[in-house]
């Protein structure tokens, strides 16, 4: 743009230059005979510049041109001719430098011209080319938006998949969850009535083994109260007791004295009936019967029966 | 949380499964026992006998014949499988100076043969019957825990009625009344004998002046001394514990009351005052009081003395007659004659709680006298009008009955241990 310009002013300077030129050749004879009225044009051109340097001297020409007239007038009218010779010859001359210069300026202006349409072309090229940039520019930055665009939309798409896809994934993710959480609750549901169950079980179970064991508590207590003599004038307040080893038949394998009443009588009388009552009533129930193993045995010579 | 719950539960329930047992009741059953092994000779038979009576009248054993055919020896199965707890055994063998040597085993059947007992004696021919008794008192001990009282002594007054007269003897037994041995007899009444606290002397009163004296007669040498004869009555001697006192009842003064008689040094001292009878002292076993019969309350009653402090109290309420009260060993209990409505029976009262016990239940029993052991009871009673011997244990579940002499037997009373 800026090469343009400069281009433009220049061109239309040199256009300018050229025309005046021109004009300047064709009128040349009439100023030629009439200087002074270009010299005054000239000067009136320059009037307004130099109006003060006139009024100044004015008065000195006005006398000079009284004086000369009368008597010069044929060395004027030679001088006049001479010069018009001379102007001739320099106008030839001029002419001829003119012409020079018009071809110069001709091939000046033909180089200019060249130039100019070497600089248009270019320009148009550079223009062209700018266009063509500017367009493939558009282009680009269209292409460009709209591949933006199409990106955007793509990852509009992306996204909208990736939620779309996000949304399902959570939704697969809370139904496995909830799946999850089912089968845990289920898990929990069945092992707590696993649980609850074997509870019941075992509760049950204690209860039977309880029972069975409170039975035959009832039934060795029977049977070694059945063989156990009191001794006569025993100390009630008196107490001993036994660790009492059984084997699976009831049989008595062991009697331990475990802490004495201090009465050896007392003690001895407890020991043999535990002895005499062998074999035990013990429940055929292995796991019962796992507690009456080793059992312990209190006496105390309470009451007397019979 | 759970799980250690159910554990704190498992724990719980295991400990209220853990069979601990508490057995407070028993049987009141003879103490099974065999004898074996002592042969078949005549001494064996009558050592086996004194002691086969012996536990029997105990009535705390039941003897279990052996097996026949007899064998020297039977196993211990089959004695438990008799239901023996315990079984003596025992060999008589000649040794020299026509002495014997007599070996004893006890064992515990019942805990698999472990021996209680093994003992070896050599005897004259003549002492085998008292051996005998000792063996019982042994094997009674080591099976009851109770000193045995068979070879204590019973001594009482055996009044034989006469065509002419009456003739009274005081008489001293075996414990179980037989082998009695006449120590002293009179055709005037004899009363009261009381045994020395270690058995060489018995206290009795006599009316061979025809009154009432006091005399103290030697077991061994028949020795006597007298030792109070003042007016009136002198009667119901009662030995201190140390043997050193003799507590007598005395009447010279108008009412029968008790004064002490220092043996050695011959003082006496009165213990009871006041118009009302007293009579029949007995020495408690720690010598601190004594119990005597008295009618200071209207009708005979028990009463205390302390004899530190001269105090008096009355012991018995129940019934309305209540004498010759005498403390076990124990001090726990006291057992007297008493009488509920008619009849006159051996009563025991418990101190703590004054409970009386009726044991005998015939029409007039009379002189209870208390073992040294505190388990038996020796009185006099009748049977068809004769005057018996009779014993009862102070649980009043043994009661025996011991045979008839010629004449009636009063006022037995039961030695002390020997030795």
């Amino acid at each position: 743009m800026i090469y343009d310009k400069s281009y433009r002013v220049a061109l239309a300077s040199a256009v300018v230059l050229h025309g005046l030129l021109f004009l300047a050749l064709i009128i040349h004879p009439e100023s030629s005979r009439r200087p002074v009225l270009h010299h005054e044009a000239k000067r009136d051109s320059t009037a307004s510049e130099s109006k003060k340097l006139d009024e100044s001297i004015k008065e000195p020409k006005i006398i000079h041109a009284v004086s000369v007239n009368s008597q010069e007038v044929q060395e004027a009218v030679t001088r006049l001719k001479t010069a018009r010779a001379e102007e001739r010859r320099v106008e030839a001359n001029r002419q001829r430098q003119l012409k020079n210069e018009a071809d110069a300026a001709r091939r000046l202006r033909i180089t200019e011209q060249q130039r100019v349409q070497q600089l248009k072309a270019e320009q148009a090229r550079l223009a062209e080319k700018r266009r063509q940039d500017l367009a493939e520019n558009k282009k680009l930055l269209q292409d460009m938006n709209k591949q933006k665009e199409a990106e955007e939309k793509r990852i509009l798409a992306m996204k909208q998949e990736q939620a779309a896809m996000r949304k399902q994934q959570e939704a697969e993710a809370a139904k496995l969850a909830k799946l999850k959480q089912e089968e845990k609750e289920r898990e929990a549901r069945e092992k707590e009535q696993a649980r609850l169950e074997a509870e019941r079980e075992e509760v049950a179970n204690r209860a039977r083994v309880a029972g069975i064991v409170d039975k035959y508590k009832a039934l060795i207590l029977g049977a070694i109260s059945r063989q156990w003599i009191l001794p006569d004038q025993v100390n009630s307040q008196l107490s001993s007791r036994f660790k009492i080893r059984l084997a699976p038949n009831g049989g008595v394998l062991d009697v331990d004295l475990i802490r004495s009443s201090g009465d050896p009588i007392l003690d001895r009388s407890a020991q043999a009936a535990i002895y005499k009552a062998s074999p035990l009533p013990v429940p055929e129930d292995p796991a019962a019967f796992n507690l009456f193993r080793e059992i312990t045995l209190t006496v105390r010579p309470e009451n007397v029966r019979g | 949380m759970i799980r250690l719950l159910l554990i704190g539960f498992g724990l719980f329930s295991s400990s209220v499964l853990a069979v601990n047992l508490e057995l407070t009741q028993g049987v009141n059953k003879a103490l099974p026992i065999g004898i074996e092994g002592f042969g078949q000779s005549a001494e064996a038979r009558a050592l086996v006998g004194v002691i086969d009576g012996d536990l029997h009248l105990s009535g705390q054993f039941k003897l279990i014949p052996a097996p026949r055919p007899w064998r020297d020896e039977t196993s211990l199965a089959i004695w438990k499988d008799l239901g023996v707890d315990s079984v003596l055994s025992g060999k008589i063998t000649p040794a020299e100076d026509k002495r014997y040597k007599v070996d004893i085993e006890l064992v515990d059947v019942a805990a698999r043969g472990v021996p209680l007992l093994t003992q070896s004696y050599q005897v004259e021919a003549g002492e085998l019957h008292a051996l005998a008794h000792h063996i019982s008192d042994e094997v009674y001990q080591k099976l009851t825990g109770i000193r045995g009282v068979f070879s204590t002594r019973i001594a009482y007054v055996l009044v034989k009625r006469k065509r002419n007269h009456t003739q009274y003897s005081l008489e001293i037994s075996d414990m179980d009344g037989r082998h009695p041995q006449s120590l002293f007899i009179s055709t005037d009444p004899l009363m009261s004998p009381a045994w020395s606290p270690n058995g060489r002397e018995i206290a009795y009163v006599s009316f061979e002046k025809k009154r009432a004296q006091v005399f103290i007669v030697s077991v061994e040498t028949g020795e006597r001394r007298l030792v109070t004869d003042f007016p009136g009555i002198n009667g119901a001697p009662a030995w201190s514990p140390d043997g050193k006192h003799l507590a007598v009842v005395l009447s010279k003064d108008g009412t029968p009351k008790l004064y002490s008689v220092n043996l050695v040094s011959g003082h006496m001292k009165q213990l009871t005052f006041g118009h009302a009878i007293d009579t029949e002292p007995r020495y408690a076993s720690d010598g601190q009081s004594l119990l005597f019969t008295s009618g200071r309350g209207g009708s005979p009653q028990v009463y205390r003395l302390d004899l530190a402090s001269g105090d008096v109290k009355r012991m018995t309420f129940e019934g309305n007659y209540n004498a010759r009260a005498s403390y076990t060993p124990n001090l726990r209990q006291m057992i007297m004659l008493h009488r509920e409505d008619q009849n006159f029976n051996i009563g025991v009262q418990a101190l703590d709680t004054g409970r009386v016990t009726v044991l005998t239940d015939s029409e007039a029993d009379e002189s209870p006298s208390l073992a040294p052991n505190g388990r038996f009871v020796i009185y006099a009673t009748h049977v068809r009008d004769q005057g018996v011997l009779a014993m009862v244990s102070l649980d009043g579940r043994v009661q025996r009955a011991f045979p008839a002499r010629d004449g009636d037997i009063q006022e037995p009373a039961w030695s002390p241990f020997f030795g």
